[in-house]
């Protein structure tokens, strides 16, 4: 006869249930998110993200292209927390899947709105997105908009270049967007700071917000350094001026720094393309 | 700051309503409150001249109001709205989508 074996220990109560689910949630999250990014030859890229609460809806990804390019995305899906990370999930399948065979990034965005339009609409939600392509043989980055902040370009002069303004709706705004795309070149030494408006809008104990002056100050102020230099630089501006002001909303940055002339994308889902 | 919204539907079917303060994740629960007090209606005028914040649950908001606007066969006017605030609808394209609602509906 078989016994059945009954467990003494008490079920887990949901609070503690729900607290293990957000904190493995959160894993996925940081795994998919501050994973693998693709070695560059002669230019360094930098991308990180910080959500408000444990997981959030910033998104950043970069798809290394057969024809050498790097397609870069940076993004914000409306409201924080698991609602927005599960819809963030969505984005980056999106952006994985169109990245495969769009020609460029007004492309992109247009076959991405085009899949998540009606699940956007039936949830009430939205999705802002800047989508670019780097060019390391030309130094062109083309870039399409649907809604987001547009990146700053912080010249080897130590200047910041105003990038061609460039609108367009948010994912889920309107059905059948076509994206129009603008090209700047960067020259060898150019920085390119991509960001999500949490940066600027961050706040501190008075409620003033971070502001894009501030942020373009402290790019200014630590130019020559490092990406990854450079990205601590910022977040510590941020942390100095919120102080002990709770996180408002997600922060997120790219930075790609052009060192040299030429740039080979060694990335880890596409050949190697010497040039 | 807090949240606040004055709304009235006149006997004509026009809808006023006033943002007040800060709209965000936090406000939105009384904002979706009070939408739902209104009846039916042939227009809405927002105005948003005291509103200093909006976040992107709150142009959530303001993009629902667009979309039943266009469900409901109701015109929406946009009024007040702060330099700073618009600047986010510009960048944001919901000029771009109020535009394109009204001239379907």
């Amino acid at each position: 006869m078989f016994e059945k074996k009954f467990s003494h220990n008490a079920p887990d109560s949901l609070d503690q249930t729900l607290k293990r689910e957000i904190h493995l949630a959160r894993n996925i999250q940081m795994k998919l998110l501050n994973g693998k990014q693709p070695v560059l030859e002669n230019a360094q890229l930098r991308g990180s993200s910080i959500p408000a609460r444990l997981i959030g809806g910033d998104y950043y990804d970069f798809y290394p292209l057969m024809n050498g390019k790097l397609r870069i995305v940076i993004g914000d899906v409306m409201g924080k927390g698991i609602p927005a990370a599960m819809l963030m999930i969505l984005t980056r399948g999106a952006f994985r899947s169109a990245a495969e065979f769009t020609k460029g990034p007004g492309e992109t965005l247009t076959a991405m709105n085009n899949a998540l339009f009606e699940d956007l609409r039936s949830l009430g939600s939205f999705v802002t997105l800047l989508c670019a392509d780097w060019d390391p043989k030309t130094g062109r980055l083309n870039y399409a908009n649907a809604g987001h902040p547009l990146p700053l370009i912080i010249k080897h002069t130590k200047t910041i270049l105003q990038v061609p303004k460039l609108l367009g709706v948010m994912l889920g705004g309107l059905p059948h967007q076509i994206y129009e795309e603008k090209e700047i070149v960067l020259d060898p030494k150019d920085c390119v700071y991509f960001y999500t408006d949490g940066i600027i809008e961050a706040q501190n104990r008075n409620g003033e917000q971070f502001k894009r002056d501030r942020l373009i100050q402290v790019l200014l102020e630590n130019y020559e350094k490092s990406a990854e230099d450079l990205e601590k630089a910022v977040l510590k501006e941020i942390l100095d001026f919120a102080q002990d002001t709770p996180q408002r909303d997600d922060i997120t940055m790219v930075i790609l720094k052009n060192d040299q002339n030429s740039t080979f994308v060694s990335g880890f889902n596409s050949p190697v393309m010497n040039y | 700051m807090d949240f606040a919204v004055e709304h009235l539907v006149n006997p004509n079917g026009e809808g006023f309503l006033k943002l007040i303060g800060v709209l965000d994740i936090y406000t939105i629960e009384k904002f979706n409150l009070e939408m739902d007090k209104l009846g039916p209606m042939i227009s809405l005028t927002i105005d948003f001249s005291e509103l200093y914040f909006i976040d992107s649950t709150g142009i959530g908001c303001i993009l629902q109001i667009l979309f039943k606007s266009k469900e409901h066969h109701f015109s929406v006017d946009m009024i007040g709205i702060r330099p700073e605030i618009s600047d986010i609808f510009e960048v944001v394209g919901l000029y771009q989508i109020w535009k394109t609602i009204q001239k379907d509906g």
